[in-house]
């Protein structure tokens, strides 16, 4: 019985198109809202604090 | 998180201390180790030990080990416990979840709560020191519960899961966690929150202008409702697939339980014009939706467009006739009295005569002046050039999309007629085969076509209501831009920065994870049909849903249910491994991304009769499927399941193999293998009082 040949890898092209390779203030925030939630079961941390975090990164990217 | 030690005292079947130390693997190496047992000697308790161990779920029955526990006296105190070792990236972790009770007069133990400890290892001893969260939320993160089944797991039992329709919610659940979709949407909704509370405020400050406050609050009504009617919209969607996968599944009944190959063969075609009636029925839909969004973004322009020419036309010629809309309106009144008839267009008479002549004469000195006639033609001329250019061009965009919109519909039309027409004439051939429960499950089918063709109905009235409420909402965004907020000050103008790029972020949220989902999707299709097409003999295709990324077996273009178990569990393996994979490579290509997704290693699986429901051939594809799979895996094994024919891909790839020796009253069906052409004896005998007990071993080379 042949082995199959190996996996191909994933490449997140689609989301780095719509990130892009030179970030605009709003690509650039969404790297930073998406980790503060990656993190989430590691820091103890309320959804009213996260969201806390969230309007202040939205508020420091229009300075 | 690949395990070093794994250690089960006292717990369910196991009776003392029982350690498994797994080899060590470096980076790029898998190992793949055996266990094997007798039935009931232990193999499914490894699973659920691992599940106590993470979760502190405690089994259903007498979970401290009966053989152990009627030894001690009445008030004595027993404990059993699950730890392992564990490593993670460069770090070792040591832990145990500690279950302790006291035995009663009756024999009965008296449990406390499970106590989950870290394990220091001092000079003097190890140092037991009890949780204050970090573990627990280590674990939680390193495997959520919601993955269990994917990596520890009785194969029948997850391929039945993965493959059963019914299943979809918890296992879609699992998937979302599996890819971090879960953690997506959360940022999403987190940012939409934000975005509602900054219109809140924005709203608060404008309340001293009333019209500008009215126009943000209308804004956040029709907000709500787009956002609701979206809702809608995806719940009918989803009522709609619901249907169809219900519709698709009784076509598949239909089929299997059809006896006669000509009554298959008419099923099939039936089942192949339903789905071209299904295909050619969406594009419509799909087309009509299409030209309902191009209405509603145009606006008007094309009547807006076609009203300049005809005005024109119409002054220009009055003005070369030297015609005034007075003498028009004079004409025509005067033709109407001609033909004795009021400007209702009822029929005059002697009485009314004198009255309608009355409200003639009135009319005509309120008729259009030739002051009107010249204002309007000036107004035209002044209009700017660029802007009729633009107008044209916009409404002969709209017009040509909306033409051929059109043509297409009307083509899918006829082609959905033509494949319900034959799907009418094939049920009635198959009604005529009087199988009774052929009729019923028909009978089914047409509920389901119905609640399908429902939802259809619903979805294309919610797409016209949606693609209007989103135009009204444009308009008023528009025109509150229009309106200016320069009076409200600074703090007014940093909330409306704030909110737009909040709306952006939720929107580039969206959207990426979207773009994940189907770019998931496309590889997982790709690796699940390279590990699973190449093996199988009968031709069929490991198919991936698009939607819920669940796998299904597709032959001659349909799926197919009632397959060998063998062939099920090679792609439920095909499945998960490349979703472990496929779930590693994304945690890299997002960490490129500047994206982390909190802590991911290697995986390790714990496979438990995965060769069970498998006959030869397909025994002998999973055993040579999973070398390599992995960077550890272990294989809990009956005895009856080692055949030579596993053995011989297997064995040569095995880095440790463990034993579980049941001692009991009564032998096992099977209770001695051969391993690397020794024997491995997996039972002993004990008194006839004895209670029956398990202890695992590592077997030496």
């Amino acid at each position: 019985m042949p082995r199959p040949s190996p996996d191909p890898e994933f490449k997140a092209d689609a989301l780095r198109k719509l990130i892009g390779e030179q970030p605009t203030p709003t690509q650039h925030l969404f790297a930073k809202v998406i980790n503060l939630y990656a993190g989430f079961n590691l820091v103890e941390q309320s959804e009213k604090e996260l969201h806390a975090r969230v309007r202040r990164e939205i508020e420091d990217s229009v300075k | 998180m690949i395990f070093q030690t794994l250690e089960i005292k006292d717990f369910l079947v196991f009776r003392g201390l029982n350690r498994m130390r797994l080899p060590a693997v470096k980076d790029g190496q898998t190992s793949l180790i055996l266990v094997f047992a007798a039935n009931n000697a232990g193999k499914t308790t490894v699973i659920k030990a691992l599940k106590f161990l993470l979760y502190g779920h405690l089994p259903h029955g007498d979970v401290l080990n009966l053989a152990t526990v009627a030894d001690i006296s009445a008030g004595k105190e027993v404990e059993g416990w699950v730890g392992a070792t564990v490593i993670v990236g460069e770090k070792t972790y040591t832990f145990r979840r500690r279950l302790s009770g006291v035995k009663g007069p009756g024999g009965h133990i008296r449990l406390e709560e499970p106590v989950l400890e870290q394990i220091a290892h001092e000079r003097k001893g190890d140092e037991y020191i009890p949780d204050e969260g970090s573990v627990n939320r280590l674990l939680t993160s390193l495997v959520p519960e919601a993955l269990f089944d994917f990596f520890y797991f009785q194969g029948e039992t997850l391929a039945e899961k993965l493959m059963q329709r019914s299943a979809h919610a918890s296992i879609g659940d699992a998937l979302s966690a599996l890819l971090h979709h879960d953690k997506w949407r959360q940022a999403g909704e987190a940012v939409a929150a934000v975005r509602a509370k900054v219109f809140k405020e924005m709203q608060e400050l404008t309340v001293v202008n009333r019209a500008y406050s009215e126009k943000l609050q209308l804004i956040a009504d029709l907000q709500e409702k787009v956002d609701a009617s979206e809702k809608q919209t995806k719940g009918l969607e989803e009522e709609y697939k619901r249907a169809a996968a219900e519709y698709e599944e009784l076509s598949q009944r239909i089929l299997e339980i059809s006896s006669g190959k000509s009554f298959e063969q008419v099923a099939r075609k039936l089942a192949t014009a339903q789905g071209e009636a299904e295909n050619q029925r969406r594009a419509v839909t799909q087309m009509e939706a299409d030209m309902a969004a191009a209405v509603g973004a145009s606006r008007g322009i094309p009547f807006l467009t076609g009203a300049f020419g005809v005005a024109k036309d119409v002054l220009e010629t009055m003005r070369k006739d030297n015609l005034l809309p007075a003498d028009i309106a004079d004409g025509f009144l005067q033709r109407l009295l001609d033909q004795h008839r009021c400007l209702c267009g009822r029929t005059l008479t002697e009485e009314h005569d004198d009255r309608a002549r009355g409200m003639v004469e009135e009319y005509r000195s309120r008729a259009l002046s030739a002051d009107v006639n010249t204002g309007l033609m000036e107004l035209l001329n002044q209009l700017d050039e660029n802007v009729q250019r633009s107008f044209h061009k916009t409404s002969d965009e709209i017009v040509s999309r909306s033409a051929m919109l059109l043509r297409n519909r009307k083509t899918a039309l006829v082609k959905q007629k033509e494949a319900e027409s034959l799907a009418a004439s094939l049920g009635e051939q198959l009604r005529n085969s009087n199988h009774a429960e052929v009729q019923r499950l028909q009978g089914l089918q047409n509920t389901a076509v119905r609640r399908r063709e429902k939802a259809m109905q619903d979805r294309r009235t919610a797409d016209g209501f949606l693609a209007q409420q989103k135009n009204m909402l444009r308009t008023a965004q528009e025109e509150l831009a229009r309106q200016g907020s320069g009076k409200f000050g600074p703090q007014f103008e940093k909330l409306k920065r704030v909110h737009h790029r909040a709306d952006e972020l939720a929107k580039l949220i969206d959207a990426s994870l979207v773009s994940l989902k189907r770019s998931f999707h496309t590889i997982l299709q790709h690796n699940v049909s390279l590990l699973y097409d190449a093996v199988v003999t009968d031709g069929s295709k490991a198919r991936v849903d698009a939607n819920s990324l669940l796998p299904a077996i597709e032959q001659a273009g349909t799926v197919v249910q009632n397959i060998g178990g063998g062939q099920r569990q090679l792609l439920v393996l095909a499945h998960i491994v490349s979703l472990a994979r496929l779930r590693q490579q994304l945690h890299n290509e997002l960490a490129g991304l500047g994206i982390h997704m909190g802590r991911l290693d290697d995986q390790s699986f714990f496979l438990d009769s995965v060769f069970a429901p498998a006959d030869q051939h397909y025994a002998e594809c999973i055993a040579q499927f999973l070398p390599g799979k992995a960077r550890q895996i272990v294989v809990l094994l009956a005895s009856q399941q080692w055949q030579p024919w596993v053995a011989r891909h297997v064995e040569p790839e095995t880095t440790k193999v463990f034993k579980c020796v049941l001692t009991s009253p009564n032998p096992p069906e099977s209770s001695r293998i051969e391993y690397q052409k020794r024997p491995v004896v997996l039972y002993e005998k004990c008194a006839p009082s004895q209670i029956a007990y398990s202890k695992m071993e590592e077997v030496k080379p």
